[in-house]
């Protein structure tokens, strides 16, 4: 806290006296709910709307009947591009058994990501886990309409593992699958109740590969984070 | 086929009908002045449509050209005029969505707190642009026009935003025999006009212009109607500037067979 | 280039003039209209969205005082800290000690316009820190010593053979306008400085009060970078950028990216509230909020109030026609197009013309109908304009103009007299019916445009003498 707060709460104290009529009457305009989801809802699969816009993102989408398969497609995309070293979450907050033997089976290092706290080993650290060429995580939720992937981070779960690589795998389970953003926010907020972020210091939507059109406009993937995104979906 | 218009003034006064409406015809200070025509056209639209049409004397314009510029006491001079005159009209009628939109839109910030609040209320209620009367309030979408040629329609920007039009128009001019409507690439998209805008920002106004004429090229169409006489002389101006066969004309131009009793 | 130096009417013709200007501008705010338009027609109700989007907005702005209040103090029980800054100094010096005191040689930034607005790269640099914006369009914006012209689109003024040019310069890149080798090379230049950086500065999207957490929405990656891999993160954020409770982000997120770049969500968002528990394995062990006045309590109090509500989405730039012929640069601020218009004058008085910029609209009313929040801009661009009158900054001429204007028009006899006299000289002017050259300052309108000669006879006149013939004829 430091002296400001005060003066600039009086000032907006001041201001408000003139427009909090104005905008308490433009605050009950509307309601404030969030829709569910925002697009027309046919009785689509929502597995397959997820692949289907995910796939129009440019990513790819991988739907198996159970979690051996998802670990079979997961070995498949690791060893197709040739990736040696990961960097993911810890294998239980994956949820997919035998996922450590098969990487171990296929020749994959997997790096867990520990940040300590002085200056000189958190750059060594991270100097260390940039050779990664992919990165593995589970979910919290997909949300479909958008192909939107839904991260909280926490014990076990490092941000880094959706990001500093080319490649992106995320895993998750059909059941995990909700249509709109309106709904996975629910959802997270009943299932963390009541302080969704007491645990997690942050929570990531991610919608597709990293992209820029800063130049003249034209689409470029991978520009900072992942260009090749795989989401594998099973149950 | 030749097509014989004769000038509005020398044509026979149409037949009385038993008007039951009765409406207040306002034509704004750029049609008094500069294009009596479209004053004329409007009203001989609304007498067809049994409307007995009364021009009040001493109007002279709604105040928007001061209110635009900021210049907002000067507005109000004219306006507070303007408002006297067309206390207890009835329905008042512009042939303009841009006198429309200031009376509709704009004179509640202009005239709240005054005298005149209410007034401007009552009178804002009132107003009318041509087409959506026709269509919206008499429900007429055949007024029987005919042109023989290509029209593109230009939706001028505060008819289209402020009240709404744009689709009265596009009905009308569907009804209009012989005529082609052509699809008009931007036509959402402003002419550049924008009052004083148009002198103060000129080489902004000009580059919005030429892309304006460049979309206007780009379609087949042998006369561009738009619903705004400033609009419509922005355009015509550039059009026969560059040489342009095509002719620009007010909506109610079209409407009313005048297509040719005016120059340009 | 320092833009704001010079008189908006030169900027104006500059911007007009560049033709690599005029092609990038007219490709980028097509590609924009085009996308958001696709992703509005396949949302079922966009104006229910865009209608709570508003009220949710107006809601927190309502309480703004209590709403900060909730924010700081839920970030400081995560152990985040809250700056409260006035104005841009204090908040610029709170982050140059911070940086000092912590030891940072290198800080890395993502886009915030906040941070724009307060030069803090300036301050920053002055200090001797190394500072590296990693927002690709930014970064290149940076290497040319340049400001940003779009929000969303930092760098849509320049052609890839200009940034070709840039980072062969600056970063030995070979010769090629292969734009996935252009955006390779930044990856790789930034990416050791995301290593290496010990303070990441981000901007705000949105404060989220009851959840004690900022909202940062981006596309490439580097703000997630840039607000993990540092030990120290600090967030800028206006302070009316907030909302009141996570579920409002399931409308504003969807208006945010449908609304900048036709997406249905932006790739990343991150949501961050505070720094990384003692379980976590990474993340930031310091999160400082800057919660940055500079202005906007002012402006809570006046006529102009509801420019609050914009959530910065740019689509009001590439609606205007104006900004569509002119780019950003020529409003001389940080923020530009209609948006821009209002703001800068706000928050940036001290800039030459900016009483002006206002007048850059023809009011046609595009940015508004394109507004997710749907900002009456025309109306307060009216506003301000009155302002500047007010304030006696109109030119003299029009002064007179205007008064005599209304004194005409405020009397009959006054108008059709000054209407004889119009009608007499633009027909004498007019050759075939049309007016080639009119004398100054109505010599604006006849460079490029034809005028009408006013009527022989006006409507009133007509109508007059058809009421007395109608009327004959009755009888
Ligand atoms: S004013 Fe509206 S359209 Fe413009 S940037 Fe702000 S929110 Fe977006």
């Amino acid at each position: 806290m430091n002296d400001a707060r005060e003066a600039m709460l009086g000032r907006i104290r001041q201001g408000l006296a003139n427009n909090r009529a104005f905008l308490e009457r433009e605050a009950l305009a509307a309601p404030h709910t969030p829709p569910p989801f925002v697009h027309p809802a046919g009785d689509d699969d929502l597995a397959e709307r997820f692949a289907a816009e995910l796939r129009k993102l440019a990513a790819h989408a991988h739907l198996c009947a159970d979690h051996d398969a998802a670990r079979a497609v997961l070995c498949d995309i690791l060893v197709a591009a040739e990736v040696r070293r990961t960097l993911s979450w810890a294998l239980p907050a994956i949820e997919l058994p035998g996922l450590a033997d098969d990487l171990m089976r296929i020749g994959v290092e997997r790096h867990d990501v520990s940040i300590a706290p002085t200056a000189a080993e958190r750059t060594a650290h991270l100097h260390e886990l940039e050779p990664a060429t992919a990165c593995i995580s589970g979910v919290d939720a997909l949300i479909a309409e958008s192909a939107t992937i839904v991260l909280l981070s926490g014990r076990g779960r490092p941000r880094l593992a959706s990001l500093l690589a080319p490649c992106y795998i995320a895993i998750a389970r059909r059941d995990q699958i909700v249509r709109g953003l309106g709904q996975a926010i629910a959802r997270l907020q009943q299932h963390a109740a009541p302080d969704l972020f007491a645990d997690h210091s942050s929570l990531t939507f991610i919608t597709g590969p990293s992209r820029t059109a800063d130049i003249e406009m034209t689409l470029a993937l991978g520009v900072h984070g992942p260009r090749d995104v795989h989401v594998i979906i099973y149950g | 086929m030749m097509q014989v218009t004769v000038p509005y003034e020398e044509q026979e006064p149409p037949v009385p009908i038993a008007a039951t409406r009765r409406a207040t015809l306002f034509v704004s200070c750029i049609v008094d002045q500069i294009y009596p025509e479209i004053g004329l056209a409007t009203a001989e639209l609304l007498e067809r449509q049994g409307v007995r049409v009364v021009v009040p004397d001493g109007l002279t314009c709604c105040g928007q050209m001061a209110f635009n510029a900021g210049f907002r006491a000067e507005a109000a001079h004219v306006a507070t005029r303007t408002l006297e005159r067309l206390r207890d009209g009835g329905d008042i009628i512009v042939p303009s969505g841009s006198c429309g939109a200031m009376i509709r839109h704009l004179y509640h910030e202009l005239f709240a707190g005054t005298p005149q609040a209410a007034l401007a209320e009552q009178v804002m209620h009132n107003t009318y642009e041509i087409t959506e009367y026709l269509v919206d309030v008499l429900g007429v979408s055949d007024v029987g026009a005919r042109y023989a040629g290509k029209i593109a329609y230009h939706d001028a920007c505060h008819g289209l935003r402020f009240i709404g039009l744009g689709r009265q128009a596009r009905t009308l001019l569907s009804h209009v025999a012989d005529a082609e409507i052509v699809p008009l690439a931007g036509c959402e998209q402003c002419c550049g006009f924008g009052g004083l805008f148009a002198l103060k920002q000129r080489a902004i106004s000009e580059a919005m212009l030429a892309d304006k004429l460049a979309d206007i090229a780009s379609t087949t169409c042998d006369l561009l109607v738009t619903g705004d006489a400033s609009c419509m002389t922005q355009i015509a101006g550039g059009l026969s500037r560059r040489g342009s066969p095509v002719r620009a004309r007010h909506i109610v131009e079209v409407l009313a067979n005048s297509v040719d009793a005016r120059r340009g | 280039m320092a833009t704001h130096s010079i008189a908006f009417h030169e900027r104006v013709d500059r911007a007009l003039d560049d033709g690599s200007l005029q092609t990038a501008l007219s490709r980028a705010t097509d590609r924009f209209v085009t996308n958001r338009a696709n992703a509005l027609a396949l949302v079922d109700d966009f104006d229910d969205l865009r209608a709570r989007g508003r009220a949710i907005r107006a809601s927190a702005l309502a309480q703004l005082d209590d709403v900060l209040v909730r924010l700081s103090e839920r970030i400081e029980a995560r152990g985040g800290q809250v700056f409260w800054a006035s104005d841009g100094d204090a908040a610029r010096q709170y982050i140059v000690e911070l940086a000092r005191a912590r030891n940072v040689r290198t800080i890395v930034k993502s886009k915030s316009m906040a941070s724009e607005e307060i030069h803090l790269n300036d301050a920053l640099e002055a200090a001797a820190f190394t500072v590296v914006e990693t927002d690709l369009g930014e970064y290149i914006i940076q290497l040319a010593g340049e400001t940003p012209s779009h929000i969303i689109a930092p760098c849509i003024h320049k052609t890839r053979e200009e940034i070709s040019e840039l980072f062969q310069q600056h970063l030995g890149m070979p010769a090629t306008d292969d734009i996935p080798t252009m955006t390779r090379t930044a990856r790789t230049v930034l990416r050791q400085q995301f290593l290496r950086a010990d303070m990441g500065i981000s901007g705000v999207n949105f404060g989220v009060a009851d959840a004690g957490a900022v909202v940062v929405v981006e596309n490439e990656g580097n703000a997630r970078l840039t607000t993990t891999a540092p030990r120290i993160h600090v967030a800028v954020m206006g302070i009316e950028r907030v909302c009141e409770r996570l579920e409002d982000l399931g409308v504003l997120l969807q208006l945010l990216a449908r609304s900048a770049t036709g997406q249905k969500l932006s790739v990343y968002t991150s949501i961050l509230s505070g720094p990384r528990r003692a379980d976590e394995p990474d993340g930031p062990d310091e999160f400082h909020l800057i919660l940055l006045d500079n202005g906007r309590s002012q402006i809570m109090g006046g006529d102009y109030a509801e420019a609050l509500l914009c959530i910065r989405c740019g689509a009001c730039l590439n609606a205007c026609p104006v900004y569509q012929s002119i780019g950003g640069h020529a409003y001389g601020g940080v923020y530009s197009g209609p948006i821009g218009a209002i703001l800068t004058p706000l928050l940036q008085p001290e800039l030459r013309d900016v009483h002006k910029l206002p007048q850059a609209s023809s009011l046609c009313g595009a940015c508004q109908s394109a507004c997710p929040v749907k900002i009456a801009i025309p109306d307060m661009l009216l506003r301000l304009r009155a302002d500047a009158v007010a304030a006696g900054k109109a030119d003299a001429i029009e002064r007179i103009a205007m008064a005599g204007w209304s004194q005409a028009m405020a009397n009959p006899a006054l108008y059709r007299a000054g209407g004889k006299l119009a009608s007499l000289g633009t027909r004498l002017l007019a050759r075939e019916g049309r007016i080639g050259w009119l004398p100054p300052p109505l010599d604006q309108w006849t460079r490029q445009r034809d005028f009408p000669p006013f009527a022989p006879r006006s409507f009133t006149e007509l109508w007059a003498e058809r009421q007395r013939r109608s009327a004959g004829d009755g009888q």
